[in-house]
């Protein structure tokens, strides 16, 4: 059976015509270099308020002295292994939320009963404060990394799958009939023509996961230990090491841009394929 | 601008969390055994739990009996500590909250209004946006120490961002028509500001509130958890760490059902506010 | 003039609300006082014994208010006292030498609060399951141990002893948790290996599942493990308040150490605790940690714990306590006083 999206419309190459994303460009590094202006103001005045003795460097270590040991982390190899760790436990997480949040919506959407039952579930487990429910996690599951997945998948799963029933539920309902219509399995209409239309509003949820995954991470590592950024972070402020709980603010700040920053281009790369394969063609 | 993805998640500014099947739409009649049909799932869990933990299926060391997990809440509401705990946790809550809105509001719109502080601002949301705010926790408590200061600043930290945002995009979205013509009938850009930009911005502001609402409950959580000596969070730390499990199964589900009620009672809010607009 | 008769009414309105208010100004001076655990700490017994016998301490509340504060453990209390939350913290070495190096607190070691490695008083133990998967020290890379609080005496004690044997911090995984909680956690498996307390030990040690795989007088020998520190430009600020704590509070220890009164001493412990009075029937006897009567703290002891800390790497930076960290001048005359039949 022939790809069912291959009757859909196809649209031709994007017009990218090369003075326009010249320009696009251009506007975009005068606007990257004047945002970057604003935040070394912010460093500067941070590095002169805490070398000028107004405040303990106990309280306030200048951000000379924070990146610099930023670096030294970096060169011992504690930053790649905290990193490393917390990377790992925020993606796991997010990826079993990610897989299992996108089936159970799905599921929920398409099936009277799952939708019945899980409903409520959801919408109220969705605005409660799940970090509550660490100490029981750490009861059932134990002090190691199977508590800190369990609470990352549990917390990231939710805007995961209400972002899923929503996007699926809001499928053309058009395009499903016509493909019904031309022979489709409900295994084709799944993956070639819901999932695919759905995709946007998915990514969204994605995105509003990973975040989440992120914190969460953070949290588990600070009450748990365990290695980790924010396991290194609490033991630097056990030893009173305010350049190390500085420089663990700052890793995690990059770490979490550079997550976001990179779901953003994911979903760019993924949509400029979607937004082709939607454009009608011109006549 | 960072995207504001959270609304769209949340499925739309009406607060409706899952949109109703479009080929079955609720019919008005016989609305609250609608609301009961609609929760029987919990209440099946809840049925569950019960037989799990009687039937010895479940060790009551790590899952206690619902009905003496009730009892351990009822034991610890009136001994007084429920609600003095819950009063300070709430009290910090809705002071960085509403400390939050007070200060994210008016920036979120003059960042739409005023394009010299859009450009000053943009690069620290955007630097701030993504970094988890959990991460301030042990500079917080460094700073400010283990009371209530640290929670409520972190708390205010924590809910600036989507308030900001929210106003930003609200504000941003007014119809350019209406300036115009309040323009030209003279008002000043203070009085549009007010009477036009305010009002149109008014349901995102609302929404982000919202979603601002559910972060304060996780960071205050959080910072309890960690680093505090009353409130909630302190109180489930310590009832866990004293083995006190249905004592704390109690508090967990407590702080739970709290967030869910600001949650709905918020909806309501804005449901009231937004009506009234019209 | 009527002007002049009212301003002269309003002026000595005035002046008497500022008396007034000055008179109040001379309030007691707040001392808020960290502890950890007890009976090892004597503060919170202290502070029982002055609501039963306000004679001992005749000055709580009149220049001085007596507040214990309850900490998980000593370095908890760093931030405490940079921010003057705390004005008296039990430290252990390594905490006194972090506040020095690190938080850059100008603190005085002032008084002894418990020690170990003592000739037959408590040892400070490291307990593990007989049939868990520690054996030797060796075995404990890899598995899960409990502390009161990273950096704690108990913890920097422990990690001394771990890094004579090879293993890192980086090797074992350190979860934080009350010493009251930490048998519980040994029990159900969570944990492998605990920091005990004489306090918790009977219900534990009754199983004869257990057993002590090392302990804290095996690391260092004797060890001031506990002391008071305070900062100088407290203590200078407030030398005669100051004088009256530590009269009231060295009666006060005085009268713990007293055999004769031992039964309402343990009536008082277990008041405060809440705990079993068999679980503490140790209390203030040999086989109770060290307590000096006079306070005095052993500062070659301190010094000595200090320098294998950084031997070792447990610390960054070594500091030399003596003489200029060193403030006994309060207990000296504290104890003057009490001579004087005060």
């Amino acid at each position: 059976m022939a790809r069912i999206s291959a009757a859909l419309p196809r649209r031709g190459a994007a017009p990218f015509a090369g003075t326009r994303r010249g320009q696009d460009a251009l506007r975009g590094l005068g606007r990257g270099l004047l945002g970057s202006l604003t935040l070394m103001l912010v460093l500067a005045a941070w590095e002169i308020f805490a070398r000028s003795g107004a405040v303990s460097n106990f309280l306030l270590p200048p951000f000379s002295v924070v990146l610099a040991r930023v670096w030294q982390d970096a060169l011992s190899g504690d930053l790649l292994a905290n990193l490393g760790v917390t990377l790992y436990r925020a993606l796991l997480g997010f990826a079993i939320a990610a897989a299992g949040g996108v089936a159970l919506g799905v599921l929920m959407a398409r099936n009277a009963v799952m939708r019945w039952f899980f409903d409520p579930i959801v919408s109220v487990a969705f605005p409660m404060p799940k970090i509550a429910f660490l100490p029981i996690f750490m009861l059932w599951f134990g002090l190691y990394d199977a508590s800190k997945l369990t609470m990352i998948t549990f917390n990231a799963i939710f805007p995961v799958i209400t972002a899923t029933v929503a996007a699926t539920e809001g499928v053309d309902k058009e395009i499903i009939w016509s493909a019904r219509s031309l022979g489709a399995g409900e295994r084709q209409l799944l993956w070639q023509i819901i999932l695919p239309a759905a995709l946007p509003q998915i990514l969204t949820g994605l995105q509003v996961a990973l975040p989440v995954a992120m914190i969460v991470a953070i949290v588990t590592e600070m009450l748990m230990g365990g290695q980790g950024l924010g396991a290194a972070m609490i033991t630097a402020s056990r030893f009173a090491d305010s350049p190390g709980v500085f420089a663990g603010i700052v890793e995690i700040a990059v770490a979490g841009l550079c997550l976001v920053k990179g779901m953003a281009l994911l979903r760019r790369r993924l949509l400029l394929w979607h937004q082709e394969a939607k454009e009608p063609t011109t006549v | 601008m960072a995207p504001e993805p959270s609304r769209l998640a949340l499925g739309g500014r009406t607060g409706a969390l899952l949109p109703p099947r479009a080929a079955a739409r609720r019919r008005p009649a016989a609305p609250l055994f609608a609301l009961l049909w609609r929760y029987t799932p919990i209440l099946l869990l809840a049925l569950l739990w019960e037989g799990a933990t009687r039937s010895g299926l479940v060790s009551p060391l790590v899952l206690p009996a619902l009905d003496r997990v009730g009892a351990a809440w009822w034991g610890l509401l009136a001994s007084g500590d429920l609600t003095r705990n819950a009063a300070i946790s709430l009290a910090r809550a809705a002071a960085g909250l509403g400390l939050a809105v007070l200060c994210g509001t008016p920036l979120g719109i003059l960042m739409a209004w005023f394009r010299p502080i859009r450009i000053a601002f943009n690069p620290l949301v955007q630097a701030l946006y993504p970094m988890p705010k959990s991460a301030l926790i042990p500079v917080m408590v460094l700073w400010l120490g283990f009371g209530s200061a640290s929670k409520i600043v972190l708390i205010l930290i924590g809910c600036m961002l989507p308030v900001t945002l929210s106003a930003f995009n609200g504000a941003r979205g007014t119809e350019e028509v209406l300036v115009w013509s309040a323009r030209s009938m003279g008002a000043s850009r203070r009085r549009v500001l007010w009477e036009i930009v305010l009002p149109s911005a008014l349901p995102e502001i609302l929404s982000g509130i919202r979603t601002a609402l559910a972060f304060a409950f996780v960071l205050l959580v959080a910072t309890e958890l960690i680093a505090a000596r009353a409130g909630l969070g302190y109180m489930i730390g310590w009832l866990g760490d004293g083995g006190v499990y249905d004592a704390m199964f109690a508090v967990v589900l407590t702080v739970a059902l709290l967030g869910f009620a600001a949650d709905r009672a918020w909806l309501l809010v804005m449901r009231r506010v937004l009506r009234w607009r019209e | 003039m009527r002007t002049a008769a009212v301003l002269r009414i309003v002026a000595a309105f005035l002046a008497g609300m500022a008396a007034g208010v000055g008179g109040a100004a001379a309030a007691p001076l707040k001392l808020a006082v960290a502890w950890v655990e007890t009976p090892g700490h004597l503060a919170p017994l202290v502070a029982e014994l002055a609501k039963r016998h306000p004679e001992i301490m005749p000055n709580d509340g009149k220049t001085y208010k007596f507040e214990p504060i309850r900490f998980r453990g000593t370095t908890a209390e760093i931030p405490a006292l940079a921010l003057n939350d705390i004005q008296i913290a039990p430290f252990s070495d390594a905490a006194f030498a972090l506040a020095v190096t690190n938080a850059h607190l100008d603190v005085r070691i002032v008084a002894d609060v418990l020690q170990t490695g003592r000739k037959g008083y408590f040892p400070g133990e490291y307990v593990v399951a007989k049939n868990g998967p520690i054996k030797t020290i060796a075995d404990i890379k890899g598995k899960r141990v409990a502390t009161n609080t990273i950096g704690s005496e108990a913890d920097s004690t422990m990690r001394v002893m771990l890094r004579r044997h090879g293993i890192k911090d980086s090797d074992f995984t350190t979860v934080e948790a009350n010493f009251a909680n930490q048998p519980a956690m040994l029990e159900e498996g969570k944990v492998d290996m605990i920091e005990l307390l004489p306090q918790f030990a009977h219900d534990l040690m009754a199983t004869g599942k257990y057993r002590v795989l090392f302990t804290a007088a095996q690391v260092h020998g004797v060890s001031e493990s506990v002391f008071w520190g305070m900062r100088a430009d407290f203590i200078k600020a407030h030398r005669p308040a100051l004088i009256d704590f530590f009269t009231d509070y060295m009666r006060a220890v005085h009268w713990f150490l007293n055999p004769n009164n031992r039964k309402e001493a343990l009536a008082i412990l277990v008041a405060v605790t809440h705990e079993p009075a068999q679980n503490l029937a140790f209390a203030f006897t040999k086989h109770d940690f060290y307590h000096d009567p006079d306070l005095v703290p052993d500062i070659a002891a301190v010094q000595k714990e200090i320098d294998e800390d950084v031997r070792v790497g447990v610390l960054p930076k070594r500091v030399v306590v003596s003489p200029h960290y060193v403030d006994l001048s309060l207990i000296e005359a504290a104890k003057k006083r009490l001579a004087h039949g005060a």
